[in-house]
């Protein structure tokens, strides 16, 4: 083996600008694989992160008809305690379950600030501001002032938010909404808190508040239109789920829904599938730059009749000169892979840090996306765009050496 | 004619690497075309969606409402008078024209509220603007100064409205006081424009005119020209004649993210469309290498001969022009077949969206068709043969530029 080896990597030396061509073409495919794939890990990691913050959770549980009209922002089913226990005694229970770490409540209503032009609308969360600056990346996005404290009448609101109602962090604002018994209110806070985010819904729709001034203001003590159950790892949630279903279920929850992050939205879905349609266009590509070592190898194995015809008369397998071209296909792939993933893996390291800016493109979609999407630079891209290029050159390698090796000695000597 | 016919004739030596290489070509061709016929589908549904469901072909309105107008202010509105609508007749190429006003409303049924937005209609005129009435699914139109309000199928169902059942609609007047109308449900649509099946109310301009106090004022004319391109056109020629906050704009202007996503979408294609052709780029400069290593004899004995260095670099270029020409021949058809399969099946929005309600922001559901574009095939084909042409010129130079002797003693 190492005999064919040696021969291998000699002939690769043959003709270096040759060489040289085939393990360009490979090299670019690589970059392109390492640096597409950090760009939509980067882009799925961000979304899946926004929706786990801002809308799933790791397991959210809700009532079954709250989950078809979420966006009614309907107080008319809530989560309020289980069998005849509260809510916050079910909130305690389900935190004794295993992997569960925390439990986050969110009360999610309408609410309105009459300006003098208009009424703007907007969309308000009660919240609980310590847990969720542990849970959510909020710390980094509110630039100015604090997150709400419980039992004040204050509010956080976004740049976009307080540009439209013409307010700024320290003045007072008022507020209408409905309450759970359907009757038209209007309460003062405190603007404590501003935020400025890439997201769209934190920049322009949400309103945070105590969650406690909201049950009050909205008649719901005791009650939150959902709950969110953080995990310690949100790739095990799925595992974590039937002990929150049979948590339910024993307790007469039947009403309620326990729901991975994973079903909760439709684009997560359409993001994993779209994961794996691009592992396909990858391979694709690395084809496509294979074309180009199967040409340089045809040429070779042609160069190389007579060669192969004297080293079979004496006596080298046909099996040998199989292993001989692939791996002379082989070295191509590995040299072109290596260059390709350090090239793609300092592009991605570089944009990682600069992001790709898609503007107000994004704004108008119905999903949760930021609009600076950063790529992001893990080993794990380099190892696979290197490991793809090896594998699939390698395998396309084995048409011309197959060629070669089933040559006839006899006719291949005598070809000229 | 010598030169040419050399030309084809090595082309013919090595038939499966040139063909191959051709692939690479065809295969980025096929990619951009059918992509490219894709967003053209799009962009034509997306357009013809606004225009006739939403935008028209030409608005005329206060030019600081229209900076505001997403978020449907009661002020800025403007005065229909007989003049400007003499102006509006006077307008070359017009079909139709119609009033709406636009404002914000909560709507509620009883139990919850939800924000949308609510359009006051000319029952009489606005069906010939716009082409609601089409995507009617159950019921009616409203009628003329009557409460009747007509909803997205969508919207109601989510509400848990049926024809007959009455939406109490808070409306907040230009003088900031509230008020609401109770409309009557008489029908429901569902149309090819998701925003304004899940949050669009319409009903009789008359009555929202009467609720919201505003006398006869209306938020925008709308026109309908005899086609589209007349929309464009016809904004220069309305300008000069409108008082001064008044503005017409076409259905370009009142469409601008779209526009803009539209571009982004363009660039992600042309990216697409490079990193293939610099693969194809690659394949030819080793095609080219290739053939010029094992012709190195042939060359030499031919530059003895007298065939001068141009004439070789020529030889090479042809060559790869070839190679370009085969794969885009290739690319051609294989993306004509392509978008036919497309446009025979057609393709729903839904699998593009994984079975979910998600259309990243395009006014678009149902079923979409590729659009064709000459321009596109012509554009492709030629960048393609372009790219082969360029590849080309290097790797001859360095071909031509062997010398003789050298190169016939190659072995």
């Amino acid at each position: 083996m190492k005999f064919l080896i040696n021969i291998a990597l000699k002939n690769m030396f043959r003709n270096k600008l040759r060489t040289f061509v085939s393990v360009l073409a490979i090299a670019f495919a690589v970059i392109v694989i390492v640096f597409a794939r950090g760009l939509i890990d980067g882009m799925i990691e961000s979304s899946y992160s926004m929706y786990i913050h801002y809308d799933t959770g790791h397991i959210k549980i809700m009532d079954q008809e709250y989950e078809q009209k979420q966006r009614l922002l309907s107080l008319a089913y809530t989560v309020d305690g289980i069998a005849n226990k509260s809510l916050s005694e079910m909130e305690n229970e389900l935190l004794k379950l295993e992997g569960i770490e925390m439990v986050i409540p969110r009360v999610k209503f309408g609410a309105a600030v009459s300006t003098e032009e208009e009424l703007v609308q907007m969309m308000a969360w009660g919240v609980d501001g310590q847990k969720e600056l542990k849970f959510t990346n909020l710390e980094r996005e509110l630039v100015e002032g604090r997150m709400v404290s419980s039992g004040n009448r204050e509010v956080v609101m976004g740049t976009e938010l307080l540009r439209r109602i013409d307010k700024n962090v320290g003045e007072r604002v008022t507020m209408v909404f409905n309450t759970a018994y359907s009757s038209f209110q209007g309460a003062t806070f405190d603007i404590v808190g501003r935020i400025e985010s890439n997201l769209p819904l934190l920049n322009k729709d949400l309103v945070f508040m105590p969650i406690d001034t909201a049950r009050h203001l909205l008649y719901l003590e005791e009650e939150s239109t959902e709950l969110l159950l953080v995990t310690d790892d949100r790739d095990k949630a799925i595992n974590y789920l039937p002990a929150v279903k049979n948590y339910l279920s024993a307790n007469e929850g039947e009403r309620y829904l326990a729901q991975e992050w994973r079903e909760g939205s439709s684009f997560i879905q359409l993001l994993q599938v779209g994961e794996r349609i691009y592992n396909f266009i990858y391979i694709f590509l690395l084809l496509l730059a294979s074309i180009v070592v199967i040409n340089t190898m045809v040429m070779i194995v042609n160069e190389r009749t007579q060669e192969i015809g004297m080293m079979s008369a004496l006596g080298l397998k046909k099996k040998d000169i199989l292993k001989l071209f692939i791996l002379e296909g082989g070295a191509m792939a590995v040299i072109g892979s290596f260059i390709g993933s350090i090239a793609g893996g300092t592009l991605t390291y570089f944009l990682s840090d600069i992001g790709i800016n898609y503007g107000t493109a994004i704004e108008d979609m119905d999903i949760l996306m930021t609009t600076i999407i950063y790529p992001n630079f893990k080993l794990e891209h380099l190892i696979f765009g290197f490991s793809l290029g090896i594998v699939i050159t390698s395998l396309t390698a084995i048409i011309p050496a197959y060629r070669a090796a089933n040559m006839d000695p006899t006719e291949a000597l005598r070809d000229i | 004619m010598f030169l040419p016919r050399l030309v084809i004739r090595n082309l013919s030596r090595h038939k499966r690497r040139v063909f191959i290489t051709a692939l690479i070509i065809a295969f980025a061709i096929l990619v951009y075309i059918m992509i490219e016929g894709l967003m053209m589908g799009l962009t034509e549904i997306s357009f013809a969606n606004i225009i006739n469901l939403d935008s028209g072909h030409l608005q005329i309105t206060d030019r600081n409402y229209f900076a505001d107008r997403d978020e449907l202010p009661l002020k800025n509105l403007l005065t229909p008078t007989r003049e400007i609508e003499e102006q509006i007749e006077a307008t070359a190429g017009l079909e139709a024209y119609t009033r709406r006003l636009d404002f914000s409303v909560n709507l509620n049924n009883g139990i919850d509220e939800l924000p949308v937005k609510g359009v006051g209609i000319d029952p009489g005129k606005d069906p010939a603007v716009f082409d609601l009435e089409k995507h009617l699914i159950s019921g009616r139109m409203p009628t003329a100064g009557s409460r009747e309000i007509i909803m997205g199928a969508r919207l109601a169902d989510l509400m848990d409205f049926e024809i007959g059942d009455y939406g109490i609609m808070l409306i907040r007047t230009a003088e900031q006081t509230f008020n609401t109308i109770d409309g009557e449900i008489v029908g429901l649509f569902n149309t090819p424009h998701p925003s304004l099946n899940d949050s669009t109310v319409f009903i009789p301009l008359s009555t929202a005119q009467a609720s919201l106090n505003l006398g006869d004022q209306i938020s925008h004319y709308v026109l309908r020209m005899e086609e589209r391109q007349r929309g464009i056109t016809a904004v220069e020629d309305l300008n000069p004649a409108l008082n001064d906050p008044l503005r017409a704009y076409s259905w370009r202007s009142t469409s601008e993210n779209l526009i803009y996503m539209l571009e982004l979408q363009q660039i992600e294609t042309q990216i697409v469309l490079a990193i293939i052709l610099t693969i194809a780029a690659v394949g030819i400069v080793n095609t080219v290498i290739l053939s010029a290593l094992e012709r190195m004899e042939e060359l030499g004995m031919m530059k003895a001969m007298g065939m001068r260095e141009k004439e070789i670099v020529h030889i090479f270029m042809g060559e790869a022009a070839g190679i370009g020409l085969i794969g885009g021949i290739m690319g051609l058809i294989m993306g004509a077949i392509g978008l036919y399969i497309f446009n025979h099946y057609g393709i729903d929005m839904s699998t593009l969206a994984g079975g979910g309600e998600i259309t990243y922001g395009f006014p678009v559901s149902g079923t979409i068709y590729a659009g064709w574009s000459i321009a596109s095939f012509v554009f492709v084909f030629s960048y393609g043969l372009f790219v082969s042409i360029l590849a080309s010129i290097f790797p001859a130079l360095w071909a031509a530029r062997k010398d003789p002797i050298k190169a016939i003693y190659h072995r």
